[in-house]
């Protein structure tokens, strides 16, 4: 499903060339639940923007669902993760000027999906916050939001979802929640999840740990398919 | 135009209005010589028993003003075209050694150049071409007015000792007959009480033709000019031919 | 597409607060077009009618000589050609009215006027009696005349008056009538008689003065054509033709000049709406760049989300040209119509109406779209340099500032857009040419002073003082305000002080011209020995002192010059001297006058001739200080030495103006004449006293009356100037405005920095020191080159556009930095008041 060859990301800091991601080959079998762990600064959010095609490597090569998007322009990489990727963010990033159901609207209207107000309140209830939907994000606690970051990043069924510290911003029951949903996700649905973390806890219920340091992936365990 | 007439120019961007153009012809200057023009001068009035001979001066030229308004000015014309110099060339063409000096001032009546006289006899004048009246017709002043001022000044100048040639004048017919016949019979009313030299119409052959004129249809052109050059020159010529003694010298120079 | 307009309406459901400035900015602009528009729209008519009641009809043929053989059936040609048409003719004579009696020698000039049937086509006569004006009054030698022709002649309604051969009867009073602009000053009272009757009086013969004219009336369209042919069909003739908006007097002149004004303010008015706009769009834009992150995160290609966000922009600019249309209706309401409907009725027109025409609605909803869309083009770019990368990376380093060549080629599609606005809005390339030029090099300047003022203040940073510090770390930092502060604030008060200025330049150029102590009589060929006398009749009938102004005509005939030298008159008329010049003497400076080189002589008379010349004459004829010129004075030389150089302002109607002026003495005793420049008395009856005791104790002293002339040309002036005055007000309202808003907007920008310092222990009193100097600075900035600027705009206005003589007026550049700077420096502190009083963890939240 995600497969990385070779891919490296540097950057300019300063004047001096800084490389935050070492070459690095991946591969991620379709259905997979991976969680990347590993302290601040090691790159873990920089390889889940390369996968999300948020950003561009300055080596290698990423094949996403059969789809080489190494050469993708920026409006192709969108058409891509409208279609075939959900993201979820440390920051949930809801759309502040739109209510719960319709921040879940949006990726289903910009697909030109037919039914979509009917799928938004079902993905609504999935996440259990149907009667939250007129609600603006400001007014939706932080666990909230996030689920409806959730349930708007499954809207369009994508094959992969990338969560980037889901639960950095949650309080523990919350974020218990939040994993849940994911793993049920995973589950139920047969998403393939990449899953940035710090919890070392969460990392005990996926199928794959990826431990990276200063740039490098140094350890990768890999549990059941 | 709204404003005054007085500007000289027209503003630097600007064009000339038209008003300005008629004020030009109409702006008077006139001269003044208070105390030989009061109304206490009745002796000025009286008709010289004879007519004074034109003398010569020391440089031996024969000296010869010509006194009037715009017409005599050349207004809308280099000073060399207008008739007075048209005139000088004639004369010397002829053979005279003689000097005109243009006396005149654009927009002139007849109360304006009273008032001058003195300053233009100045000096030795033999003969003094008197051609004023035009603005005081184009204007619809008094007649019996005009006269008056006509009179005395053939008078001073006949005092100073220089010969008269009047030239005659015409009102334009828009003023009515009544005005324009009277107009014309001071002139020729004058010419003969005072006996002299006379020119019926200043611009005989000339007012009225198109070709002749400038655009405003007053001012002779250049061509316009000539012909009242050689017009004058008809009625000043036997003055010449009729002087004596000292004139005819300086005449005839050369003594040939 | 159901997305994008969804995503639209969404959006300006939750923004509509924060873009309600852009709303306000578009109605605003819109609002002052259309009620311009209107406005101008109605001055023009009414202007046109007082033109047309000037002439008398649309087009007029005129000539001093009788009709050339080609003129007639070159006429009857072209107007069976130009569709339908009315013709008149008139015939005016300056000639001599006498009194009936007979013996009586009592006579008075008079300007008599022929008319047919059918005139006036435009305005109408009001007669003493109060009955209305018809030819009839005219048939079997009826004369019309001017009151004063009644009390200087002692006269009575109902007496006979010779003219030529024919004895009129005067059936009535003329107190007002059209057609008057031929032959401007008056030589004598107005006569009306029928056009047959002139030819009848014996009047028009061989070598006549009359000025014949034929009057048209004619479609509005078909006019400017049928007058171009004439004059092809008539340039070999006398045959001068014009047309109502060609009359060639001043008054024409002006109204041109108040209409390029007011298509000016109109278009500034866009301009200064646009900056508005773009203000506001550039913040709506920086505060929804995560919002954009986010959707292009979610699958939305960049065209997608810019179309969201026109989309707004658009639905924003139409509601809010709406909403103008509705403001503009309100605004006509409340103005006074009067304005017009005073003219309209005072030359005998029904009431212009004052309501909204609908082209000038459906022109003012196309104008507010087009422009918000233009400005607000630019700044929505910035939508596609947002990347989704922002979402993971707080600092998303932008890549490094390459030249964007769509955001260039936007720029300047924006800029031929305007052009194109100005060209249909002013109806005037030029005006709107001048204007764009203006709007481009104060950008520039402002673009190079905002980046030298960094430079410049940076060792501030090193302050102790806090707020000082800080403002400059402000002024400074990384996504800064200092740029667009300087142009929104720079442009905006370029162009009001601009509009402020040019407006005191063009009303100062009208009051000059038309000042309540302009001259409306003037006396010539006062004699010396007269001019006590003449003086003293003035000065009993006016009750004010009387000044005579000597003059003479010279010529020059030799100049001794440092740059030029001649010994000849024809020589002198290669230097451009040739021709007669009309000279005075006195010992003072004019009112309109200053000394720009050399000394201006003392009270003392002159031991040599002296002579002050005009600097036109120093400019374009080389005569320079210390230069002889010699001077044919009647016959005689005169060497007068130049010893200053003077400027002349020749609009300034009161003084005259003379090339060369001659100190007391220099002449000698040479005799000249005087003529004097009064305001008449204002009594009608006053004035025809004086004008016949004028004439009776000095008959060769002629009183031309410019009473009539000035006194419309003063009416016209008049409510011109309050429409200026209206118009530069609203400029100067809504400039205000959008202005005071678009420095209000950029403290969405400060309220993250204001909380932090909040939490740093930072007191109001010292957020707002700091905010009033980081404003502070930016509005002396943007005022002193907006200023700047006004005065070059101003100056190029005058020169090339409006061609009025330029004058500074450093009081309204120097308050209009001060009142800027003032202004931007409140509104900073003012608009940021909420945040200095919210509760900081509020504002950090909601960021």
């Amino acid at each position: 499903m995600i497969e990385l060859r070779g891919v490296s990301k540097t950057v300019l800091s300063g004047s001096r060339p800084l490389t935050i991601l070492q070459p690095t080959d991946l591969t991620v079998a379709s259905g997979q639940f991976l969680s990347i762990v590993g302290p601040s600064g090691s790159g873990k959010s920089t390889l889940l923007g390369l996968i999300a095609g948020l950003d561009t490597p300055s080596s290698g090569e990423i094949v996403i669902d059969g789809v080489d998007i190494t050469d993708l322009d920026e409006d192709g990489l969108a058409r891509l993760r409208g279609a075939k990727i959900g993201f979820v963010f440390q920051f949930f990033h809801l759309i502040p000027a739109l209510t719960a159901f319709e921040n879940v609207l949006v990726p289903l209207e910009i697909a030109g999906e037919a039914r979509a107000g009917e799928k938004a309140a079902v993905l609504l209830r999935d996440v259990g916050l149907t009667d939250r939907g007129h609600h603006y994000p400001s007014q939706l606690s932080g666990g909230e939001q996030q689920r409806i970051a959730i349930a708007r990043a499954l809207a369009n069924d994508p094959p992969i979802l990338l969560a980037d510290e889901p639960t950095g911003n949650l309080d523990s029951a919350n974020g218990r929640h939040v994993v849940d949903l994911l793993l049920d996700v995973n589950r139920s649905r047969g998403t393939t999840v990449v899953m940035v973390t710090h919890d070392a806890e969460l990392t005990a219920r996926c199928d794959a740990v990826l431990t990276m340091r200063d740039g490098r992936t140094t350890a990768a365990a890999v549990g059941q398919p | 135009m709204m404003g005054c007439g007085m500007q000289t120019v027209p503003p630097p961007n600007g064009r000339p209005p038209r008003a300005f153009i008629f004020l030009l012809c109409l702006t008077l200057v006139s001269g003044c010589v208070p105390a030989a023009t009061g109304e206490d001068q009745p002796a000025a009035l009286e008709p010289a028993r004879e007519p004074a001979r034109a003398a010569v001066a020391d440089d031996g030229l024969l000296r010869i003003v010509a006194f009037g308004d715009s017409l005599t000015a050349g207004l809308g014309l280099p000073a060399e075209d207008a008739y007075p110099a048209r005139l000088q060339e004639r004369l010397e063409s002829a053979g005279y050694r003689a000097r005109v000096v243009n006396a005149g001032v654009s927009g002139e009546t007849t109360a304006g150049g009273l008032r001058r006289m003195a300053w233009a006899l100045e000096g030795e004048v033999h003969i003094l071409i008197l051609a004023l009246g035009g603005n005081d017709g184009l204007r619809g002043l008094p007649v019996d007015q005009m006269q008056d001022n006509l009179a005395r000044m053939i008078a001073v100048a006949r005092d100073s000792g220089a010969q008269v040639l009047l030239a005659g004048m015409e009102a334009p017919p828009n003023l009515g007959a009544d005005y324009t016949d009277r107009f014309r019979g001071t002139f020729e009313q004058l010419a003969a009480e005072y006996e002299v030299a006379y020119l019926p119409f200043l611009l005989e052959g000339v007012a009225g033709i198109a070709e002749l004129n400038q655009a405003d249809g007053i001012h002779p052109n250049a061509e316009g000019a000539e012909r009242v050059a050689a017009h004058v020159w008809s009625a000043l010529e036997p003055m010449l031919g009729a002087a004596q003694g000292p004139l005819a010298a300086a005449a005839r120079p050369g003594g040939s | 597409m159901r997305f994008i307009a969804r995503m639209a309406y969404r959006e300006l459901r939750s923004s509509w607060r924060r873009l309600a400035f852009f709303f306000i900015c578009v109605a605003v602009g819109v609002a002052a077009i259309v009620a311009l528009r209107s406005l101008t729209q109605n001055v023009r008519v009414a202007l046109a009618t007082e033109a047309r009641t000037l002439l008398a009809g649309d087009v007029s043929l005129r000539t001093d000589r009788p009709w050339p053989d080609a003129v007639l059936p070159a006429l009857d040609r072209r107007l069976e050609e130009g569709g339908p048409a009315a013709r008149t003719e008139t015939v005016d004579i300056v000639t001599m009215a006498r009194l009936e009696k007979s013996g009586s020698t009592r006579t008075k000039v008079v300007e008599l006027r022929g008319v047919q049937t059918g005139f006036p086509f435009y305005g109408r006569f009001v007669l003493a009696s109060g009955r209305s004006y018809s030819f009839d009054l005219l048939r079997d030698d009826g004369a019309l005349v001017a009151p004063e022709l009644l009390t200087q002649l002692g006269l009575r309604v109902g007496d006979r008056l010779l003219i030529g051969e024919v004895a009129f009867e005067i059936r009535d009073v003329i107190v007002t009538e059209p057609g008057r602009s031929l032959g401007a000053f008056s030589f004598g009272p107005r006569v009306l008689v029928d056009h047959a009757a002139v030819e009848r009086a014996g009047l028009l013969t061989f070598a006549s003065r009359a000025t014949r004219q034929i009057l048209l009336r004619v479609d509005e369209a078909a006019m400017q054509p049928l007058v171009e042919q004439l004059r092809e069909d008539l340039q070999d003739t006398f045959v001068r033709v014009g047309s109502y908006r060609r009359t060639g007097n001043r008054i024409e002149r002006n109204l041109e000049r108040t209409e390029s004004y007011l298509s000016l303010i109109g278009f500034v008015i866009v301009v200064l709406g646009g900056i508005g706009v773009w203000s506001v769009t550039r913040v709506f834009v920086q505060q929804r760049l995560r919002s954009v992150a986010i959707l292009k995160c979610l699958g939305a290609t960049t065209g997608r989300v810019l179309a969201v966000y026109v989309a707004q922009v658009a639905l924003l600019a139409l509601s809010g040209s709406a909403l103008g249309v509705g403001l503009a209706m309100a605004i006509l309401a409340a103005t006074p119509a009067s304005l017009v409907e005073q003219t309209a009725s005072a030359v005998g027109l029904a009431a212009v109406s004052t309501e909204l025409t609908g082209s000038a609605i459906v022109q003012g909803l196309a104008v507010g779209a087009l422009v918000s869309l233009l400005f607000a083009l630019v700044p929505l770019l910035e939508v596609r340099r947002a990347k989704p990368l922002l979402l993971l990376r707080q600092a998303a380093a932008r890549p490094a500032s390459r030249v964007d060549w769509l955001t260039v080629a936007v720029t300047a599609a924006a800029a031929v857009g305007l052009v194109l606005v100005a060209a249909w809005q002013a109806a005037s390339l030029e005006v709107g040419l001048y204007v764009v030029a203006g709007f481009t090099g104060v950008t520039m300047v402002l673009s190079l002073i905002g980046r030298g003022l960094l430079r410049a203040i940076a060792p501030l940073q090193g302050s102790s003082w806090f707020a000082l510090r800080h403002a400059v770390l402000n002024l400074s930092r990384p996504g800064n305000q200092t740029r667009v502060i300087l142009l929104a604030v720079g442009l905006g008060s370029f162009f009001i002080i601009g509009v402020q200025a040019t407006q005191a330049n063009l009303l100062g150029n009208f009051a000059l011209e038309l000042s309540d102590d302009t001259p409306d009589m003037f006396l010539i060929d006062i004699q010396e020995d007269q001019a006590d006398g003449v003086r003293a009749m003035l000065e009993a009938s006016t009750g004010e002192s009387a000044e005579l102004i000597p003059v003479l005509r010279v010529r020059v005939t030799a100049l001794d010059g440092r740059n030029v030298s001649f010994d000849s008159p024809r020589e002198a008329r290669r230097a451009g001297l040739g021709r007669e010049y009309t000279v005075t003497y006195r010992a003072r400076l004019a009112e309109n006058e200053e000394v720009v080189a050399g000394r201006f002589w003392d009270e003392s008379p002159a031991a040599t001739p002296e002579v002050s010349i005009e600097e036109d004459l120093r400019d374009e004829r080389g005569i320079d200080l210390g230069d002889v010129v010699t001077f044919d004075v009647l016959g005689r030389e005169i060497s007068a030495r130049v010893t200053s150089v003077r400027k002349v302002q020749w609009d300034d109607t009161r003084s005259g103006g003379f090339m060369f002026l001659f100190r007391p003495g220099s002449f000698g005793g040479a005799p000249h004449s005087y003529v004097a420049f009064l305001q008449g008395p204002g009594e009608q009856e006053v004035r025809a006293r004086l004008q016949r005791d004028a004439a009776e104790r000095y008959p060769n002293v002629s009183v031309i009356d410019g009473l009539a002339v000035i006194s419309t040309g003063r009416r016209v002036l008049g409510y011109v100037t309050l429409a200026i005055s209206v118009v530069g007000a609203v400029a100067l309202f809504s400039g205000a405005l959008i202005l005071i808003g678009s420095v209000a907007m950029t403290k969405f920008q400060r309220v993250h920095d204001a909380a932090v310092f909040r939490v740093l222990g930072g007191d109001t009193r010292m957020l707002a020191t700091m905010l009033a100097l980081e404003y502070g600075v930016l509005g002396v900035l943007a005022g002193a080159v907006g200023s700047a600027g006004a005065l070059v705009l101003t100056w190029a206005l005058a020169r090339h556009v409006l061609d009025i003589t330029w004058f500074p007026s450093p009081l309204t550049n120097v308050l209009g930095v001060v009142v800027t700077a003032a202004a931007v420096a409140v509104t900073g502190v003012v608009a940021s008041v909420d945040v200095l009083r919210r509760k900081p963890l509020t504002t950090l939240r909601a960021e």
